[in-house]
């Protein structure tokens, strides 16, 4: 009972068993952070390293991470690389599929602000803050897979202050 | 090879294409030790049968077709390079052949030789997409590899390379211009 | 319903975000039941547009872009790109040189290889085998590591030698792959090569013959499964493989299988190679001595001012190339690969053509696909082996 233990819960015992009383809030954003589905869309160099961090050495599964092909069971989405002017329209249109709560994590100089294409490319767009909202950015090019750890267990922390409300869609438009 | 010295294979190509193209053939140039045969375009389509259809000198691989646009010389403008290899004899030949420039509203125009070499398919897509020069004959010229709806041919050298300035907040009134 | 019925067809899309398509490569099919009428390829969702780029940098700031073409052989790009401006410039390096350009693409040789080994075996199902040739290619990205400073864009190749000397522990850490890659190699082999279902997807799946194949100016592991021996290693050596003994396999049917065998050999020989490169490895200079196109030793600008302002020039105004155009082919692990550099002689490229083997390769996927099964599109694209960075640039 570890993670019960370090949650604000009143425990009444009663006959035959217990009860456990806790904040919903607080019970769904804890097991959230535990299994924080990510879409598998890598789109140039990152997504090797997406790959590696995945795979043996660095093991993602032990954050409770595993990869999802549908944008419609994904609580993350880690764009990993380049993205350019005739990808943008699809970047958005993934996100837009995603269900609430949903959060976005560029990885890599490409996807924060164009990278290496920042000058003298005319068909990159500068950063993908510009199509959708970006909530952890991990510089690299491309990240190392500790970095990219470390990306997603900040969207972990972030997601932990997130309220019960956030959960329908319409309110966070702002967000 | 053509990167060391010539062999005889090499002479006896040359001497080939002499008898059949003579007059289309306009030069023969060596740069780092790579020679190529200059040939006018309206050749390009005779020349890439021969080769890959004559016996003796079977170039089976299309290697690449490459464009450059020298903006310097309208007559010359655009220059081409087939790049032709015969795995049989080790050999490369580099065929170059100039496109007038046209205008803006016209693209120049040159014989497609994918009947020949299927591999020239995306080839020849690539430069038409790149640098805007029409190939007849082709199936299915389409552009390739560029954004939807992009104007212009980006390979050409009078084609802005978009640069977005960083927006601080010192300029934020006074854009600079997004050209090059 | 009377057989005189209209057939229909459907139309599918395929990407471009599909977990198998190894990147956004979108495919549009046209089905008839399980069966594909027609394949059209979509291309253009990674076009960067490096070769534009390329004619605005100076010569040296190209080594980066290139590692983003062909981002899972990153050595291979920068080798082909060095070698040809070094041919404009009319520069020799030294051996030492030469052999460790070998040494380090044979290893970037591998790296592709296992890549696409544990890619190709998740898309027909096999999903252990990710975990696998990932565990073997962090061996490799130790080593990229510890030469060059990053995980995978090296970047460790300059024109006329290399960015710093190989580090102490080179020796070690290669011998270490030596050591474990041939038993890893069975074990793969033990998975895969007398699995049925791994033979049942694999045969007779994507077969071209070598004339189709010649056609369409495909080259590397896809034109030798065809049985055409055409290795640029062997027809056109560069860097010194000359001096290096190694087979290139072919193949017979010109099928998916094929096309696995052979990979599997050329990882075998790369290890051949690497062996023969380690044992032999000269001594000497990192860099050949041309004043004005290499950087001087770090220690040299920090003593004395002439090395300092060197540095300094060609740093900030690059060098200048003399004029001439020249193609450099290098066997890069999908094929050949093209570097075609006009120069005006000016401090940058007037043009830099690259010669994608993915790009051209993947040509070859219509034909292959086309009267196929749904299924077989992942096995084909698979392998193929293409790197959208490369087939869009």
């Amino acid at each position: 009972m570890g993670i019960i233990s370090k949650l604000p819960v009143f425990t009444e015992n009663l006959p035959g068993g217990g009860l456990v009383t806790t904040s919903l809030n607080q019970i769904l954003t804890m097991t959230q952070a535990k299994s924080l589905w990510y879409l598998l869309f890598g789109t140039a160099c990152c997504a090797i390293e997406l790959m590696a961090t995945g795979a043996s050495r660095y093991d993602f599964d032990r954050l409770g991470m595993i990869f999802r092909a549908s944008p419609r069971q994904s609580d993350l989405m880690i764009v990993a690389g380049t993205v350019t002017y005739k990808m943008a329209p699809i970047v958005k249109r993934l996100y837009d599929q995603m269900a609430e709560p949903r959060y976005v994590l560029a990885m890599g100089g490409c996807a924060i602000g164009g990278g290496p294409f920042y000058y003298d490319s005319y068909s990159v767009l500068r950063g993908i803050d510009k199509i959708i909202p970006v909530d952890v950015y991990v510089p690299g090019c491309p990240p190392r897979p500790e970095a990219l750890l470390q990306g997603c267990l900040e969207v972990g922390k972030k997601l932990r202050t997130q309220k019960l409300e956030d959960w329908s869609g319409p309110k966070n438009e702002s967000r | 090879m053509g990167q060391t010295e010539t062999t005889k294979f090499e002479l006896d190509l040359y001497q080939a294409l002499t008898e059949q193209f003579g007059d289309s053939i306009t030069g023969q140039s060596l740069s780092c030790g790579q020679s190529s045969i200059s040939v006018k375009s309206e050749a390009i389509f005779d020349l890439a049968q021969f080769l890959s259809e004559n016996d003796k000198f079977g170039f089976e691989l299309l290697s690449d077709i490459c464009g450059v646009d020298w903006i310097d010389c309208p007559e010359k403008r655009f220059e081409l390079i087939y790049n032709f290899f015969s795995i049989a004899h080790n050999c490369r030949l580099l065929i170059r052949t100039t496109l007038a420039d046209r205008g803006d509203d016209l693209n120049p125009t040159i014989r497609s030789i994918q009947p020949i070499y299927s591999g020239a398919d995306w080839l020849e897509r690539e430069v038409y997409d790149m640098l805007g020069i029409e190939f007849e004959g082709h199936p299915d010229l389409r552009r390739i590899i560029t954004p939807d709806g992009l104007e212009g041919w980006p390979h050409r050298k009078d084609f802005p390379l978009h640069y977005e300035e960083p927006q601080f907040s010192h300029n934020k009134d006074n854009p600079p211009e997004i050209t090059k | 319903m009377t057989s005189s019925a209209p057939s229909k067809t459907m139309t599918l899309n395929l990407g471009p975000q599909h977990p198998a398509t190894h990147g956004v490569l979108r495919v549009i099919l046209e089905l008839d039941g399980e069966t594909i009428v027609k394949a059209t390829p979509d291309l253009g969702y990674l076009h960067t547009g490096i070769e534009k780029t390329a004619e605005d940098k100076l010569y040296y700031k190209v080594i980066p872009l290139t590692d983003r073409m062909d981002y899972l052989a990153p050595m291979s790009n920068n080798l082909g790109y060095v070698l040809a401006v070094e041919k404009l410039l009319g520069i020799e390096v030294p051996e030492k040189v030469k052999w460790s350009r070998v040494l380090l693409t044979e290893i970037t040789r591998l790296n592709n290889h296992l890549v696409w080994l544990g890619t190709h075996a998740l898309d027909v199902g096999a999903m252990s085998m990710l975990l696998y040739t990932f565990r073997e290619r962090e061996l490799i990205m130790d080593i990229y590591e510890s030469v060059s400073g990053a995980r995978m864009m090296s970047s460790y190749f300059r024109v006329g030698g290399l960015a710093c000397d190989l580090p102490l522990d080179f020796d070690k850490k290669v011998k270490n792959i030596l050591k474990v890659f041939p038993e890893r190699m069975n074990e793969y082999e033990n998975l895969l090569t007398n699995n049925r279902i791994w033979i049942k997807r694999l045969t007779n799946v994507g077969r071209i013959t070598a004339e189709q194949a010649l056609n369409m100016s495909l080259t590397g592991p896809l034109l030798r499964s065809t049985g055409v021996s055409y290795d640029v290693r062997k027809a056109e050596p560069y860097s010194g493989y000359e001096n290096f003994d190694f087979d290139v396999p072919v193949g017979k049917t010109g099928d998916c299988f094929d096309r696995y065998l052979i990979r599997m050999e050329e990882m075998r020989q790369s290890l051949r190679i690497i062996e023969q490169a380690l044992k032999g490895m000269p001594e000497g200079p990192y860099q050949a001595d041309v004043p004005g196109v290499v950087l001087p030793p770090k220690k040299e600008v920090l003593t004395n001012m002439e090395a300092m302002i060197f540095h300094f020039k060609i740093i900030t105004e690059g060098f200048k190339v003399p004029a001439g155009s020249f193609y450099q082919s290098i066997e890069s692990p999908k094929g050949e690969l093209g570097f075609y550099m006009v120069s005006d002689g000016s401090t940058k490229p007037y043009r830099m053509r690259v010669r994608p083997p993915s790009f051209i390769n993947l040509q070859a996927l219509t034909p292959m696909i086309e009267g196929a099964l749904v299924a077989d599109v992942i096995t084909c694209i698979g392998s193929i082996d293409i790197v959208l960075g490369e087939v869009d640039r």
